[in-house]
């Protein structure tokens, strides 16, 4: 091809930006596509450097065609489809590649780079970390330097010029883009069908408890929620996160059933509401995270007969909520038979030690909370040990086996233990699960949840009094704790932060901190948000926001336009200053009615005044010619210029 | 302003990514569209100012032969200190030029083909779509300008000249050694025959012969030595004829109705006779004196 020749060195300096743009907006995919794509694409980038830095001519049209063919087919076998995170990404990513080899006219090269703001936005998809919005941006800066570059097709810009230009022009965008981001009416998503998250399933905990599953939570250090609290927060020893209730036993297994969900609140009224705010990262289920006893959520929330709190739709993404609780309630004073011949029900005869125990306490009177505390205080007395490695409980009387045998577990163990001692005595009680605690960040005053913060208690119902909550394992010593990290249950009454002191800890702390405000204001930042948000600034409806929008958007670029207007003012005198007297010489003759003509060089000038105005001849000739010799001469001679200087400003031309 | 092409396709891509930032609900993909956006948006604003107070003048007016394409010398100013960049003068479709701060460019515009005489400049559009290629900026310049188009030349090889100088000035012109009056000094359009070489080579000046007797005889290309054509004919051939003698060296003079030039020789008398035939208004009646 004729175009190969027609290379030139210039072309091809901003062709290698452009390469060097895309493989700076690429990078960061290395972290979540698969390896043979990235492999696949730095071997066609290098083949393309190394092809342009030769002035090798570009691949043929058929080549190019294979290629791409290669590309979508291979694509579709390892992922199955050509659409989706993953594939879509890999594929885009590709497909960049290949187009780098038909660089031929500024259009191509515009898409080009049209396409990797396309890439970028595919990286935000895997990561919305405040790194990578500071890389992205940078990678932003680079495209569209190269942008600019493309522009200006007579050939390569000064790459200072045009980063500062795009520099300039990013740089005037981000008030816009502020105020599209805050006044842009959100509408909630999706708008088309979500693909599942292919990575590992989000953990968090289940719709059931065997032993094992807290156990594997605890070791989990991953955040599942923050918490700021309006007011004071609540003590450690309050702060139970409401989750799953558990009410069927099986022997082994304690179980949740799907409940029907109200969008009334089973306590409605209480006279002290604790208000919070949470951010909850994605976790693939409906359930809020709530305090105690949830009173309120946000909008569209419901709860269910045993105090939970849903969302309307499963959680895919971090989401901001406010959400009001009751710390001291009462609630379900009646009980519905259901409920109770339910959260009473034992599988068969099993355990009999646990019944003769519990027969035993009734013995001496104990009853209601008197049998609950006496069965609280056994664990306390008898030698339970608090371990996340219990040895295996095996047969059908587990609960025996646990109370009589091994003694040692985690606060599924003592919860489920607990639950069926109340249910043997007659007293309808069922597992809860949720978390417990929480770490305090002073930067901020927050709370931050872990999985590791999982937990399970246990309520029981008592006549006249509704459901109380009784959690065995905080009756375990900590001397009788066998864990040095922070687990959930008996561990967590140790205080974390003496735990792991020190600088990093501190530091790390402070980096939660920064996270939290940017997942607080910026990732959160959806519909809900965003009504509650503008509503305080009295702009309640999208009509409203688009309003709001334009004339900000409006004002926003007359100002700028003003701005720029203002840059290229005329400036004349701002050239060296013989250009500058030279200026003034001829506005004066112009004055006379002798303009200089745009096309007439000095010396002509020179002459035609001359020859128009006899008396003003010796006075020009000898600027003129002091004016070419510093201009065209080079003669840089102060002295003369300051003659030259000096002659301009006596020079009137009145001599008619 | 308008956007361009490219421009479209790139509020395409943005819909597109608003649409998929919807999708996912993702903050981010937001903030890059809106980015992106405001950036196109400030762009606009950009390519407006890369046009703005531009000056706009005529350059020297450009000579050629009827038929030609005209061509117009347009000098930009650029009277700031933001340098401007890909300014394009929109008929030509080529010429891409940047003014760095305070300084003047020329740009050629060249239109249409010309006929004899003075050929207006046409309206014409200065445009640019710096530094994002996604707008279109253009201004619409009106100039009083002009290209002036000399006949065509047309014609035999020999330059005839109207009686009776000819016999007279091709005799002495080439043996004239005793009419030699003496030396003067070199101008452009001499013709190189008539260089005495051998002072110039004694003394490095480029000296010229003059003859007194080519002072007089008085070569005359005469409109009425081709009588019986028509106007633009006529002027064609006389074209020719000073083309011709000028590339001779030879001395001659122009008779036109109502105007003639006394016989001269070189590059400003040449001018001055193209220009006079360029700008020649034919008289009422000698118009189509002849068949044609």
């Amino acid at each position: 091809m004729n175009t190969a020749a027609a290379h030139s060195a210039a072309s091809k300096t901003s062709e290698l930006h452009l390469v060097a743009a895309l493989v700076v907006a690429m990078a960061p995919h290395v972290l979540h596509l698969p390896p043979w794509v990235m492999v696949c694409t730095a071997a066609i980038i290098c083949w393309q450097a190394l092809a342009l830095v030769r002035n090798r001519p570009p691949v043929g049209r058929t080549l190019r065609l294979l290629l791409c063919l290669l590309a979508f087919g291979s694509v579709y076998l390892a992922f199955g489809r050509i659409n989706g995170r993953q594939a879509g990404a890999s594929l885009l990513v590709l497909m960049l590649a290949l187009k780098l080899t038909e660089l031929n006219s500024h259009r191509d090269k515009s898409l080009t780079l049209y396409l990797a703001y396309f890439l970028l936005i595919t990286q935000f998809l895997f990561s919305q970390s405040i790194g990578m919005s500071v890389y992205m941006l940078f990678a932003a800066w680079l495209i569209t330097a190269s942008l600019v570059d493309v522009s200006h097709p007579q050939g390569p810009l000064p790459v200072r010029r045009s980063l500062k230009s795009s520099a300039a022009l990013l740089g005037q965008a981000l008030p816009l883009m502020a105020l599209l981001f805050v006044l842009f009416p959100r509408i909630p998503g999706p708008l088309w069908g979500l693909p599942k998250p292919n990575e590992t399933a989000t953990t968090g905990l289940g719709n059931h408890m065997s032993p094992s599953s807290i156990a594997r939570l605890a070791r989990n250090n991953s955040i599942v929620f923050r918490v700021t609290f309006e007011d004071k927060p609540p003590p450690r020893n309050r702060r139970y996160w409401r989750g799953p209730v558990l009410e069927d036993y099986d022997g082994a297994t304690w179980t949740h059933a799907e409940q029907h969900a109200t969008a009334t609140p089973i306590v409605s009224s209480n006279t002290h509401l604790t208000h919070y705010e949470v951010i909850l990262e994605a976790t693939d289920n409906r359930r809020l995270p709530a305090l105690a006893l949830p009173v309120a959520g946000p909008p569209r929330a419901s709860f269910t007969r045993t105090g939970l709190m849903l969302a309307d739709k499963p959680v895919r993404h971090r989401i901001l909520y406010h959400a009001s609780s009751a710390l001291d309630y009462r609630y379900q004073i009646h009980l519905n038979p259901a409920t109770r011949r339910r959260d009473l029900t034992l599988p068969g005869m099993i355990d009999p030690k646990s019944r003769k125990l519990v027969r035993q306490w009734q013995a001496h009177g104990l009853q209601g909370v008197t049998l609950a505390r006496r069965a609280m205080r056994y664990f306390q007395n008898q030698s339970f040990y608090y371990t996340l490695q219990p040895p295996t409980l095996s047969g059908p009387d587990k609960v025996d086996q646990f109370l009589f045998g091994t003694r040692q577990g985690f606060c599924g163990h003592y919860a489920g233990a607990f639950t069926v001692l109340m249910r043997l005595a007659g007293i309808p009680a069922r597992v809860v699960t949720g978390y417990y605690g929480g770490e305090h960040n002073k930067n901020g005053d927050y709370f931050i949840v872990r999985n590791s913060n999982a937990h399970a208690w246990s309520e029981i119902w008592i006549a006249g009094q509704g459901w109380l909550r009784f959690d065995p394992t905080s009756m375990i010593p900590a001397s009788r704790v066998k864990v040095s990290q922070s687990p959930a249950g008996a561990g967590e009454r140790a205080p974390v932060d003496a735990v792991h002191g020190g600088f990093w800890r501190s530091m790390s702390l402070h980096w939660d901190w920064v996270k939290m405000t940017w997942e607080r204001s910026i990732l959160a930042y959806g519909p809900d948000l965003q009504s509650a948000f503008l509503t305080r600034f009295g702009l309640p409806d999208w009509r409203s926001m688009l309003l709001a929008l334009t004339g900000f958007c409006v004002g926003f670029l007359a100002l700028l336009g003003v701005i720029l207007m203002w840059q290229v003012r005329p400036q004349w005198h701002k050239g060296d200053p013989i250009a500058r007297a030279w200026q003034r010489f001829c506005r004066r003759l112009a004055r006379q009615g002798l303009p200089r003509a745009p096309h007439e060089g000095p010396l002509e000038y020179g002459q035609r005044i001359a020859s128009r105005n006899p008396l003003l001849a010796e006075e020009t000739n000898a600027i003129v010619s002091l004016y070419i010799g510093l201009r065209y001469r080079n003669l840089d001679d102060p002295l003369l210029a300051r003659q030259f200087r000096h002659r301009v400003r006596k020079f009137r031309g009145k001599k008619r | 302003m308008l956007p361009t092409r490219l421009g479209m396709v790139f509020a395409l891509l943005l819909l597109v990514m608003l649409l998929g930032s919807m999708n996912y609900s993702n903050s981010l993909g937001f903030m890059l569209t809106f980015l992106l956006a405001g950036m196109a948006l400030v762009g606009m604003h950009h390519t407006h100012r890369n046009l703005l107070r531009l000056q706009v003048d005529s350059g020297h007016m450009h000579r050629v032969f009827a038929g030609e394409t005209a061509v117009y010398e347009i000098r930009i100013s650029n009277p700031s200190t933001s340098p401007r960049f890909s300014l394009q003068l929109a008929q030509t479709g080529s010429g891409l030029t940047d003014i760095g701060e305070t300084d003047t460019r020329s740009l050629i515009l060249a239109s249409g083909r010309t006929v004899r005489g003075l050929n207006p400049a046409p309206r014409f559009k200065i445009t640019s779509t710096y530094p994002l290629g996604l707008f279109q900026a253009w201004s619409w310049v009106e100039l009083d300008m002009n290209c002036l188009a000399y006949p065509r030349p047309q014609g035999g090889k020999n330059v005839s000249f109207s009686q009776p100088a000819i016999g007279e000035g091709k005799r002495s012109h080439r043996g004239g050694n005793e009419d030699f009056s003496g030396l003067r000094e070199y101008q452009r359009g001499d013709s190189p025959r008539l260089v005495h070489w051998r002072a110039a080579a004694r003394t490095g000046e480029l000296l010229v012969k003059q003859f007194t007797d080519m002072e007089d005889p008085e070569h005359w290309l005469d409109w009425e030595q081709f009588a019986g054509l028509s106007t633009e004919a006529r002027l064609s051939r006389l074209c020719q004829c000073v083309l011709d003698s000028h590339r001779d060296g030879i001395r001659f003079g122009l008779k036109l109705p109502g105007k003639s030039i006394v016989p001269a020789r070189g590059e400003h008398h040449r001018q001055q006779c193209l220009e006079a035939l360029a700008r020649f208004q034919a008289p009422a009646d000698a118009g189509q004196s002849g068949p044609s």
